[in-house]
C-alpha cells in the first residue's frame, strides 16, 4: 500500500536530485569507458557497434529512471525502516528487468539491421539470464542511490519541521502565559477580590483561590502538553467562574460535555483562548445578559468542541486575532490537516467557534 | 455637594467605588453606568462634577468617552484602569488623575483629595480630554444629541460643519445636529485630514467637495456633492488647495 510521506510538490523540487543524477551519470560513463576500452583493441569490429551496445542500454536505463523519478509514487513509501522500502521497490524488479531486456535487444537488433549488420550475441538461453542479472544489479545500485538521496532529504525536512514545532511550542507557552496572565484579567480579578472582601469574605476567598489555581495550572501546563479534555475543562471552569464573578449576573455558562469526550486527549490550553475570545467579544462588548455554551462530542474518531456565545455577530471584514491564530498554528503542527477551527455566526444569534481534533482516548 | 458619576462595566468594581464614596460626607453619587454609550448620554444631560471612568468598556471605552467631551466644559475625570501602559505614561506626563486596580482605601482617599483640590482648576479637565484624544486618535465617530438621546454618527457621513454661537451645526446628508462645542475644538477632535475650513465659521468634508468657481476678490463658490453652495473665503483658499492637491 502506498503511503505518501511528503506532498508531491516537494518531491518534484529538483535540487536534491542533481547529485543523484550526477552520480548516476558518472557510473555510466565509467561503464562506457571500460567497455569501449575492451572493444577498441579489436580492429575487426567497427567502432559504431560497441557504441550502439553501450548507448542503447544507457539510454534505455536513463529514460526509464527519469520516468521513475518524475512519475513514480512508489518511491514515496516510508523510508524508515529501510527493508520494507527496498522490498516494496523490488516487487517491480521482474517486470522492469524483462521490459529492459526486450527494449534493449529490440533496439540493438533494429539499429544493426538498419546499418546492414547482424547483432551477434550469446544464444538467448544464456544471454537473457545474463542480461536480467545485469539489469537487476544496476537496479539495486540505483535503489541504493535513491534511498540515500531520499533519506537525506527527509532527515533535513524533519530537522526543519522539528525546529518549527519547537518554536511554536515556545511561542505558545509564551502566548499562554500572556493570555493567562494578561494584565487586564489579572488586575481586574484582583480588583473584584478587593471589592468582594469588603462584603463577603468567603466569596472573595473562593475567587482568590480560583485565580491561584488558574495561575498555577498555566505555569505548570508546559510539563504535560497533551491533556485529557476533562483536565482542560477543569481549567476552563476556573476561568469562567472568575469571569462570571467579575461580570456578576451578566454571563450564563452552559456545559454540554458528552461522556465519551471527557477522556479524549487534547493540546493543553487549546480551548482557553477561544473561551476568552467569547468573553471578550461576546460578553464584554454587550450590555445585556449573555450566555456561553461549551459543548463537546465525539464523532467518528473526531472530537468536536463548540463554543457558542450569544453576543453580537461577527462584523463584516472582521479579522482573526492572535489568540485564535496561535491555536490554529498549534493544531496544524500537531495534526496537519486532521484538525480545524471554524468561526461563524450562529443561526440563532451570536458566534460559534468549532474546534475539531482527532480523538484518541487514553 | 460634589456630584460623582461611576462608570465601569464590572459590578464589583462599581460596588467598591459606591461603598467608599458613600463614606464621604461631601460626595454624592450622580449615577452609575456599565457601558460607554449610556455613560456619555448621562454626562451630557446631567453634567456631573467628577467621573470615575473605567477605560476598558463595551461600546465606547473610557478614553473614547473622554475624547468626545468639550475640554473647557468637561467634568473632572479620574480614569480607573487595570493596566494600560500607554495611557498611564501619558496621564503621568500631563498630571491626569487615575486609579490603578486594585487600589486600597488610602489610595482612593488620596485621589479624592486631589479631586477636591482640582475641582475649580479647569486646566486639569482640559488636559484629561486632550490626552484621551491623543490616545484614541482622531475620532471616526462622533456622539451627537438627537431628540432625547445620543446618537453615534460616522465622521465620514458629515458633509459640513457650521459654527453658530456656542454651538456647531453638523450637517449630514439628511440631518442637522446641534452640538455645544467650538468649531476649532471639534475640528481638532475629528482630525484635520478629513475636514478643511472654508471660512472663519465653517468647514467641509474634503471628500464631499464637488466644484469650485472663482468669485470676486479671490473668493470662490464651493459646491458640495449634495448640491449645497458655500463660500470659500480667500484666507482659506491656499490651505484648501494644498490639501486637495489643486
Amino acid at each position: 500500500m502506498d503511503q505518501p510521506i511528503a506532498d508531491t510538490g516537494r518531491w518534484r523540487s529538483r535540487s536534491p536530485l542533481v547529485p543523484l543524477a550526477a552520480l548516476w551519470a558518472t557510473l555510466w560513463t565509467l561503464v562506457a569507458i571500460i567497455e569501449s576500452s575492451y572493444y577498441i583493441h579489436s580492429p575487426s569490429i567497427p567502432r559504431w557497434q560497441p557504441l550502439t551496445l553501450i548507448l542503447s542500454s544507457t539510454c534505455t536505463i536513463v529514460v526509464w529512471l527519469t520516468f521513475e523519478l518524475r512519475f513514480a509514487r512508489h518511491l514515496k513509501y516510508p523510508l524508515d525502516p529501510p527493508r520494507p522500502w527496498f522490498l516494496h521497490q523490488l516487487r517491480r524488479l521482474p517486470a522492469l528487468a524483462s521490459a529492459y531486456v526486450v527494449i534493449v535487444f529490440g533496439l540493438r537488433h533494429a539499429i544493426f539491421s538498419m546499418a546492414g549488420g547482424v547483432y551477434q550475441h550469446l544464444p538467448w538461453r544464456g544471454q537473457i539470464p545474463f542480461e536480467l542479472v545485469k539489469a537487476s544489479l544496476f537496479y539495486c545500485l540505483w535503489l541504493g542511490l535513491v534511498y540515500g538521496t531520499l533519506s537525506m532529504r527527509e532527515s533535513r525536512e524533519q530537522t526543519a519541521k522539528l525546529g518549527l514545532i519547537q518554536n511554536a511550542l515556545v511561542e505558545s507557552q509564551l502566548a499562554r502565559l500572556q493570555a493567562q496572565l494578561r494584565p487586564h484579567f489579572l488586575f481586574n480579578t484582583l480588583n473584584t477580590v478587593s471589592s468582594l472582601m469588603q462584603v463577603d469574605i468567603r466569596r472573595a476567598d473562593r475567587l482568590l483561590t480560583r485565580l491561584a489555581d488558574l495561575l498555577r495550572a498555566s505555569l505548570g501546563a508546559g510539563d504535560a502538553n497533551i491533556v485529557p479534555l476533562e483536565e482542560e475543562l477543569r481549567l476552563l471552569r476556573l476561568y469562567t467562574e472568575i469571569m462570571q464573578e467579575r461580570f456578576s449576573g451578566r454571563v450564563l455558562m452552559d456545559w454540554q460535555i458528552a461522556e465519551d469526550a471527557r477522556g479524549v486527549r487534547v493540546p493543553a490550553m487549546i480551548l482557553q483562548p477561544l473561551v476568552e475570545n467569547a468573553f471578550q467579544h461576546g460578553i464584554e462588548q454587550s450590555t445585556g445578559v449573555e450566555s456561553i455554551r461549551v459543548a463537546a462530542n465525539c464523532n467518528r474518531g473526531l472530537l468536536e468542541v463548540r463554543i457558542h456565545n450569544t453576543g453580537s455577530p461577527l462584523r463584516d471584514g472582521w479579522r482573526e486575532g492572535i489568540g485564535i491564530g496561535n491555536c490554529r498554528e498549534r493544531l496544524r503542527l500537531l495534526y496537519g490537516d486532521g484538525a480545524s477551527i471554524d468561526i461563524a455566526n450562529h443561526a440563532e444569534g451570536g458566534v460559534v467557534v468549532s474546534v475539531s481534533v482527532p480523538g484518541t482516548n487514553g | 455637594m460634589i456630584r460623582v458619576m461611576v462608570v465601569d462595566d464590572e459590578e464589583p468594581a462599581r460596588a467598591k467605588l459606591r461603598r467608599w464614596l458613600g463614606l464621604e460626607p461631601d460626595m454624592e453619587i450622580a449615577g452609575e453606568f456599565a457601558d460607554g454609550l449610556s455613560a456619555a448620554s448621562a454626562i451630557m444631560t446631567s453634567s456631573p462634577d467628577v467621573i470615575f471612568l473605567d477605560i476598558q468598556m463595551p461600546g465606547l471605552s473610557g478614553l473614547q468617552i473622554a475624547a468626545q467631551l468639550e475640554p473647557e466644559m468637561s467634568p473632572l475625570l479620574v480614569f480607573v484602569t487595570a493596566y494600560d501602559a500607554h495611557a498611564l505614561a501619558a496621564f503621568d506626563l500631563n498630571a491626569v488623575d487615575y486609579l490603578l486596580k486594585p487600589y486600597d482605601e488610602e489610595r482612593f482617599r488620596r485621589a479624592l483629595d486631589r479631586v477636591r483640590d482640582r475641582l475649580h482648576a479647569p486646566e486639569h479637565r482640559q488636559s484629561a480630554v486632550r490626552v484621551a484624544r491623543e490616545q484614541t486618535g482622531f475620532s471616526d465617530r462622533l456622539l451627537v444629541p438627537a431628540g432625547g438621546e445620543l446618537r453615534m454618527i460616522d465622521s465620514a457621513a458629515i458633509h459640513s460643519l457650521e459654527a453658530d454661537d456656542n454651538y456647531v451645526k453638523i450637517h449630514t446628508a439628511d440631518q442637522t445636529y446641534l452640538l455645544r462645542r467650538t468649531l476649532r475644538d471639534l475640528l481638532q477632535q475629528l482630525g484635520e485630514q478629513r475636514f478643511v475650513r472654508i471660512h472663519k465659521s465653517a468647514a467641509v468634508n474634503i471628500a464631499e467637495i464637488d466644484t469650485l468657481t472663482p468669485l470676486f476678490k479671490g473668493d470662490y463658490e464651493l459646491r458640495l456633492r449634495s448640491g449645497k453652495l458655500l463660500r470659500l473665503s480667500r484666507r482659506y483658499t491656499s490651505e484648501l488647495f494644498s490639501r486637495t492637491g489643486r
